[in-house]
């Protein structure tokens, strides 16, 4: 209940006015009669039959005052707080990131409950209120808009899903911006357990954040040994206040293969180490062995590579800035040689690499690098253009370089490939590509790198280190592990059969993937994704692993920074609806009653 | 106080009635009344034989002639009745139109001649506060100027607390208590009843309401002050509450009839504008108090 106007209250200093004019009008007439005897025991009787019997003499005086209040309340113009809304359109926000899994009360999620709320809230709606229900995850989704129909609300709200995404439901609020753009008295009400930033819209937060007790795993690693067994190192968290020792196990593909201890004090983050653990199979994973409020997040994984590096051939009469830059990469096997006519001849390379050299056969089958490239139809090499500052094209070659451009001598401008994208420019023409020939990848760079300023920059390494993972990139995704949120692109094998995708709950997903790469934007749930696609030579598997992103969900915050925070049990509780016309029809009500208690005088 | 009027209509309805009270007596003066005692009425009673000490006037020569044994013979001792009327004279009886006092004057008037045409004896005793007047015990039909003066003389004031005022006072042999008022008395009348009872006594409730008591006519808003104690009661007047008011006088009445019940006591009630014929005719011939010659 909120009041217009204070002002009114002032007349409640009338009450005690109306009570002294009834008390100095108390002098009731004296009667003397033989005994009250009588009198005395027949009130006595009334009054335990009906309590307010003593009080009915004054029953004008009270009635009075009633009346008198009931003006006021009518001045003060009472707006009564209610569930529900009075406007006429309402957008329900349900926060379905990957925190919102975490245990509320007993078997019930923060989800769960904030749908109970949700569904509550909507029983409490007038039958022609406007919903629309959006959750928050993956950027804010419509799940129902404008519905009018009670049932048609319940299934929107019951349709959103869990998931295991970072978001919150910040996420949502472009989208419901825009919404309340063309409807602007709309009541937003967003079930959260995070704090959000409102940025202008006027809106509930019904929290649903409450303390728990919550561990996460949040980073599985390793690296090979000579050995070939490997050394793993899993990150562990302690998201709780009080100090916990549990058990970590590893596992490849579901099987335990060993276990650690680990203590942690309060929010500590401690490193748990496997050393020299011998593995085989495809997933590693390391688990906790601990009950708490969030179980998705007691878990992270990496897949487990083919043993042994990657065999690279290093085809060059010489480049020492080359040769550095692929031993800082892990897991090659480099294999120098300044013989061109090496394709063919020897046994097969995952990668080669041409330094201002081209192979005197094609490479039929294989990745390649051509570094400033002589003259070759092949690779659509043109003229070649003198000094020039070479502009960096946003790429995934060039990805995580600072350096805008590459100040060369001399470049060659490329007449590029169909399959292929430039990912280097000099006034537009292209002097460096990429893209997936028949044979294999293929990555071109059209200038020589001695003749460049780069070779000096901290961009060479991550420039090289692009362009050898992108060749030797298993095929058909270019990553082998995300958290869950996060894209995957998926590369074309050139194969006209569509990719599938096993998910780690079972379910397929299937496309085409038509151009180079297409991204895959699905990875909502952690685990393994497997991704196969066949061609010519049979059946291509790859994968990935998707973990819970435990940065932004295994610890979340209790949210205070909302000013119209509802916490607790409490549904919320909306805007209200004027009371001026109830309390004045009470109070010619309350009128009614007083003039027929005065004409029959009870 | 006004004066009473007794004139001649008031005594010959009264001269065609009679107490029917029916006491066995064993004590007191000779009288009219028969006892349970032998003794030298004229009223034969049984024979019994001679024995050393017996009046030898009351030997049955004839049956000794007859038997030639001693035989003597009874008769019955007459004993006179003893007749209390206590009357009620506070503050309270004086009220109503017309006042409670005048109708219990009036019964006590009658109950007296009556008694006193029976040639039983009469003590009409004053009951004020915690004790009581006692008054002369009269007997014979001279008596009744006397008591007519007393009744006159009576004033009504104060407050009277009756099993109190009733046990101030000891009582000597069997008897009848005609006690007269309206007994509105908080403290209950129990106690007198039993003490009169414990004392042999036959027991006559006359209970005297005024028309006012019996069907209020107040309005408004009241301050309704006790007569006696000067105790105030604030009452709205309205239909409810003389509902109310109805039914503790009813349930007043019962207390009264459920206590003359348990101390085998007579009950009438009677307001103090009935017509005195009525009263003595209809009431007290109904409860069986009295009956025609």
């Amino acid at each position: 209940m909120e009041l217009t106007f204070l002002w009114p209250l002032i007349f409640l200093a009338l009450v005690p006015v109306i009570i002294i004019l009834y008390l100095l009008k108390q002098k009731g007439e004296e009667v003397k009669i033989p005994s009250t005897l009588l009198w005395r025991e027949a009130l006595k009787n009334m009054e335990a039959t009906t309590p307010w019997e003593k009080y009915k003499h004054n029953i004008l005086m009270y009635l009075q005052i009633l009346t008198l209040l009931l003006l006021i309340g009518a001045l003060v113009g009472p707006i009564i707080k209610h569930l529900g809304s009075d406007n006429d359109n309402v957008i329900l926000v349900i926060d379905n990131s990957a925190s919102m899994n975490t245990i509320y009360d007993k078997d019930v999620t923060r989800l769960d409950e904030a749908k109970k709320r949700a569904l509550s809230y909507v029983d409490e709606l007038d039958p022609k209120t406007s919903v629309s229900v959006v959750s928050a995850a993956k950027g804010g989704v419509i799940e129902g808009s404008s519905l009018n129909s009670k049932r048609a609300i319940k299934a929107a709200i019951k349709s959103v899903e869990k998931t295991e995404l970072a978001a919150d439901a910040t996420d949502a609020m472009d989208l419901v911006r825009s919404i309340i753009e063309d409807q602007p008295e709309t009541d937003v009400n967003i079930f959260t357990d995070t704090a959000v930033d409102l940025e202008g819209v006027k809106a509930q937060v019904i929290s649903l954040y409450k303390e728990n007790v919550n561990y996460s795993v949040d980073s599985l690693s390793y690296t090979v040994n000579e050995d070939s067994t490997i050394t793993a190192l899993s990150n562990v968290t302690n998201h709780a206040d009080q100090s916990v020792s549990f058990d970590v196990g590893l596992y490849v593909d579901e099987e335990l293969i060993t276990i650690q201890n680990v203590s942690l004090e309060g929010l500590e983050t401690k490193s748990v180490y496997f050393e020299n653990v011998k593995v085989s199979g495809e997933v590693l994973e390391t688990k906790i062995e601990i009950n708490d409020s969030l179980a998705d997040d007691n878990v992270a994984g990496a897949l487990l590579s083919e043993s042994g590096g990657k065999r690279v051939l290093l085809v060059t009469s010489g480049n020492t800035f080359l040769e550095k830059a692929l031993l800082s990469i892990g897991g090659l096997e480099v294999f120098k040689s300044t013989d061109t006519e090496v394709v063919g001849k020897q046994e097969e390379y995952d990668l080669y690499i041409f330094d201002s050299c081209v192979p005197k056969e094609d490479v039929k089958s294989g990745n390649v690098i051509y570094i400033n490239p002589p003259q070759s139809e092949s690779l659509g090499t043109g003229r070649t253009k003198e000094s020039s500052a070479l502009k960096v094209l946003n790429t995934d070659i060039t990805e995580y370089l600072d350096g805008e451009e590459i100040l060369v001598t001399k470049s060659t401008i490329f007449n590029r490939p169909l399959y292929a994208k430039s990912f280097l420019e000099s006034d537009g023409e292209c002097v460096g590509y990429y893209g997936m020939s028949d044979a294999g990848k293929v990555v071109c760079l059209g200038f020589d790198i001695h003749a460049s300023d780069v070779a000096l920059k901290a961009d060479f390494p991550i420039l090289m280190y692009n362009m050898v993972s992108y060749s030797l990139e298993r095929g058909i995704v270019d990553t082998s592990a995300v958290k869950t949120g996060e894209k995957v692109n998926i590369i074309s094998m050139g194969s006209d059969e569509p990719v599938v995708i096993l998910r780690p709950d079972g379910k397929k997903d299937k496309f085409d993937v038509a151009v180079s790469r297409k991204t895959y934007d699905k990875v909502d749930i952690t685990g393994y994704y497997k991704v196969s696609v066949k061609d010519d030579n049979g059946e291509v598997t790859d994968g990935f692993y998707a973990s819970f992103p435990t940065d932004t969900e295994s610890g979340v915050a209790k949210a205070t920074s909302v000013n119209n925070l509802v916490e607790g049990k409490d549904v919320s509780v909306k805007g209200g609806k004027s009371a001026k016309k109830y309390v004045i029809f009470a109070l010619v009500l309350m009128l009614i009653i007083e003039w027929i208690v005065y004409v029959r005088e009870y | 106080m006004a004066v009473l009027e007794f004139d001649d209509k008031f005594f010959k309805q009264l001269n065609t009635l009679k107490l029917s009270l029916n006491l066995r007596l064993n004590q007191g003066m000779s009288g009219m009344r028969k006892s349970s005692l032998k003794g030298s009425s004229v009223e034969f009673s049984d024979f019994r034989e001679y024995m050393l000490g017996d009046d030898l006037r009351r030997i049955d020569w004839n049956a000794y002639g007859r038997f030639d044994k001693l035989y003597i013979k009874e008769f019955m001792e007459e004993k006179e009745g003893l007749y209390r009327i206590f009357v009620d004279t506070s503050e309270s009886m004086n009220y109503g139109n017309p006042p409670k006092a005048d109708m219990a004057r009036y019964l006590a008037a009658a109950f007296a001649y009556l008694v006193l045409n029976n040639l039983d004896r009469v003590y009409v005793n004053t009951l004020i506060e915690d004790s009581q007047t006692i008054g002369k015990g009269l007997s014979g039909s001279n008596s009744m100027k006397k008591i007519i003066y007393a009744l006159n003389n009576m004033e009504f004031k104060g407050g009277t607390t009756l099993s109190k005022s009733i046990m101030s006072a000891p009582l000597r042999g069997k008897g009848c208590a005609i006690i007269i008022s309206d007994f509105m008395d908080k403290e209950g009348i129990e106690e007198g009843l039993k003490y009169l009872a414990y004392a042999n006594q036959q027991i006559v409730l006359i209970e005297v309401l005024s028309p006012e008591e019996i069907n209020p006519t107040l309005e408004g808003s009241l301050n309704l002050i006790d007569s006696e104690s000067d105790d105030v009661v604030k009452v709205s007047m309205n239909r409810k509450t003389l509902e109310g008011y109805q039914q503790t006088l009813d349930e007043h009445r019962k207390y009264i009839k459920r206590l003359a019940k348990k101390y085998m006591a007579s009950y009438v009630s009677v307001s103090s504008d009935d017509d005195f014929s009525r009263v003595v005719f209809e009431l007290m011939m109904k409860e069986g108090l009295l009956f025609k010659k």
